[in-house]
């Protein structure tokens, strides 16, 4: 048989139709796998037979006709495996995805069921009467009934058994402290921790007040007529650090809790900038600032600066978690409200004569809280600087007209209000639920859910096809993320 | 198996009377020239000139030659319209022909070829082939006694050449 010429050797493995009896003959001797090496045809047959005539129809409408005519068929039928498997995997995936859409349908189904069958969570009744009733009316009745009876001088009706220990001012951070902490035991997402650090502005107040009394000053701020350097007692970095260190205190660890919080952390540098940096840094320009231009007292700094400062980034970083990203529609949602009441405040303040830094102070929270207040962004700690907002400037001036606190209130109850809607909304079922159902369903279609994959017509053994459907899959995969 | 069909469809050559083959070992045949002509070789031979009356055949020993000689009488008979010879007849006829030890067989081969008798080569060729199948390279080595000359690189080379039909 050895001499037999090398198209005769072709011919024989040519009757056979077979690419293993190729494989086998090509083995057999070198003369053997010369002869067979290098007829095309033979190879080119030895693939209709394996894979059939459609596979190379399909392989050229791919487009490797060109290929198919300028290699030699053993890398064609490289080629054309590959491309066979291709279209293989193709059916495959498409197969999959049909499966994963009935799966979906499956899994909402059985969402649907649960939720009809367990209703509201107890959770879900308390934040809808805590968020949308007792909340809006706390903020809308109680806070301006404190105010108005602190402007009316009744403090010492109220305060009668604290009066000798604290002050006023005291007074309404201990109410801030109490509400705060209200909203901080009615959000299951707040760390303790948060609520034990809020506890330091009573305890800051306090010192400071007590510093201050030894140091025969009394922080003494009014509308307009700023303190100086002339004040008694002057200048004192005591008076400027100590509140915003403790602001900063609150905002690191509130701006550690969105970061920590896995509903904020899609975005960790957003979040950090806009949550934490901006606002320190900010602290610390006021502070250079207010050291520079020998500004006095606590009161301005921190009333009048840092507090719209600090609400605008938390704006910007509300544009970005808010579910509506849409410039558009994200201004008509947040600020269709809140502007019209900003703009009557603010006319209201110029028909007053009341001074730009009312006006600002009036305006802008109105219009940052009901976008801090939406539901993605339950920020307790905001109330608390809503508080302090509130109570600071009243208590040192006792001269804020009660329309500015009912611009705030209105702006906040919009917020709240908007904030319940959303949360007595279906709800959405946890993660752990969610789990389970899909256990539930794998276990009882599984077989259906989680087919083997695509059998194969041969035993598998890695090869360049398999390495395609490899970095295909890795290729699906980069583009899905 | 293979059929004479190609040798049927081709035109039959307009020859008349004989001509003598002389095989490589001096053994003459004496053969109508249109069943000589069944081979493509004698047939140009004979269209180049006509009055030739032997043909030399170097390369074709006289066992050889008398089997191709009378596979092309017995085709050039049953591929007549009023032969009466079915196709099963020839089927049969062809596969009894070539029930012959394997050095004739691979003789038949290169007669064939060397004759250019398609048909003949395609059903030695087949033949050939159904005893190659289904059989490892150790067994084809054993049956037709061929030497491994392959290197174990060589071996790996065609292993991983021909991978894709082993997926």
């Amino acid at each position: 048989m050895e001499q037999l010429p090398d198209e005769v050797v072709q011919l024989i493995f040519h009757h056979l139709h077979s690419g293993s009896a190729l494989v086998a003959g090509s083995l057999t001797s070198r003369k053997f796998r010369d002869a067979l090496w290098s007829s095309d045809p033979l190879w080119r047959e030895a693939f209709d037979h394996e894979f059939g005539s459609e596979a190379r129809d399909a392989v050229l409408l791919h487009g490797t006709t060109r290929k198919m005519q300028t290699t030699q068929l053993r890398s064609q039928a490289q080629i054309i495996d590959d491309m066979v498997w291709r279209q293989k995997y193709a059916d495959h995936k498409a197969f999959l995805k049909e499966v994963d859409q009935d799966r979906s349908r499956r899994i909402e189904k059985a969402i649907q069921q649960m939720k009809k069958r367990y209703g509201p969570r107890p959770e879900d009744w308390f934040n809808l009467i805590a968020w949308g009733f007792l909340s809006p009316i706390f903020n809308f009745v109680a806070i301006p009934l404190l105010v108005v009876l602190v402007i009316l001088r009744a403090e010492n009706i109220i305060t009668w058994s604290l009066h000798a220990v604290l002050a006023p001012a005291d007074f309404l951070f201990l109410c801030g402290f109490c509400f705060f902490g209200f909203f901080i035991l009615s959000d299951r997402h707040v760390p303790f921790i948060l609520f034990c650090v809020a506890a330091i502005f009573p305890v800051a107040s306090a010192t400071m007040h007590w510093a201050a009394a030894r140091a025969d000053w009394i922080v003494a701020s009014s509308g307009g007529a700023l303190p100086s350097a002339d004040t008694p007692g002057g200048l004192n970095w005591f008076y400027i650090f100590t509140p915003a260190m403790v602001m900063a205190l609150i905002i690191l660890v509130a701006s550690a809790r969105y970061v920590f919080n896995s509903r904020h952390s899609s975005n960790f540098f957003l979040v950090f900038i806009l949550g934490g940096l901006a606002p320190l840094l900010a602290v610390a320009f006021l502070v250079l600032l207010a050291y520079k231009l020998q500004w006095g007292g606590p009161g301005f700094l921190f009333t009048y600066t840092f507090i719209p400062l600090w609400l605008v980034p938390v704006g910007i970083e509300a544009f970005f978690t808010h579910p509506c990203r849409h410039p558009i529609r994200f201004l008509l949602l947040n600020l269709a409200i809140p502007v019209p009441i900003a703009v009557t405040l603010v006319l209201v303040a110029l028909r007053l004569d009341w001074g730009l830094v009312h006006m600002g102070f009036v305006a802008i929270p109105t219009l940052c809280w009901p976008v801090a207040s939406t539901p993605h962004m339950p920020i307790p700690s905001h109330d608390f600087v809503a508080i302090l907002t509130l109570c600071w400037p009243v208590a040192s001036t006792q001269k804020v007209p009660l329309l500015c606190l009912s611009g705030w209130g209105v702006g906040h109850w919009f917020g709240r209000i908007r904030r319940s809607l959303a949360q007595s909304a279906p709800r959405s079922l946890t993660e752990a639920e969610q789990r389970r159902i899909e256990t539930t369903l794998v276990q009882t279609y599984g077989a259906f859910i989680h087919p083997p994959r695509a059998s194969r017509p041969r035993s598998a053994a890695p090869n360049v096809a398999q390495l395609e459907i490899a970095r295909l899959e890795t290729t699906e995969a980069t583009m899905e993320l | 198996m293979a059929t004479p069909a190609a040798a049927a469809a081709a035109p039959a050559p307009q020859l008349e009377g004989d001509i003598k083959l002389v095989s490589e070992d001096a053994h003459e045949f004496v053969t109508p020239k249109n069943v000589a002509a069944q081979c493509k070789m004698i047939k140009t031979m004979l269209e180049v000139s006509e009055e030739q009356e032997f043909i030399n055949l170097p390369n074709v020993k006289g066992k050889e030659l008398e089997k191709v000689i009378e596979y092309c009488r017995y085709h050039v008979q049953a591929d007549k319209p009023d032969s009466g010879v079915s196709d099963n007849d020839k089927k049969t006829w062809d596969e009894n022909f070539v029930k012959v030890d394997k050095e004739t067989l691979f003789n038949l081969i290169m007669a064939a070829n060397y004759l250019d008798v398609k048909s003949l080569l395609d059903l030695t060729c087949a033949t050939v082939a159904n005893m190659l199948k289904n059989k490892t390279p150790e067994e084809i080595r054993r049956e037709f006694n061929i030497k491994n000359d392959l290197t174990p690189e060589e071996e790996e080379e065609i292993k991983r050449e021909s991978a894709w039909l082993y997926q």
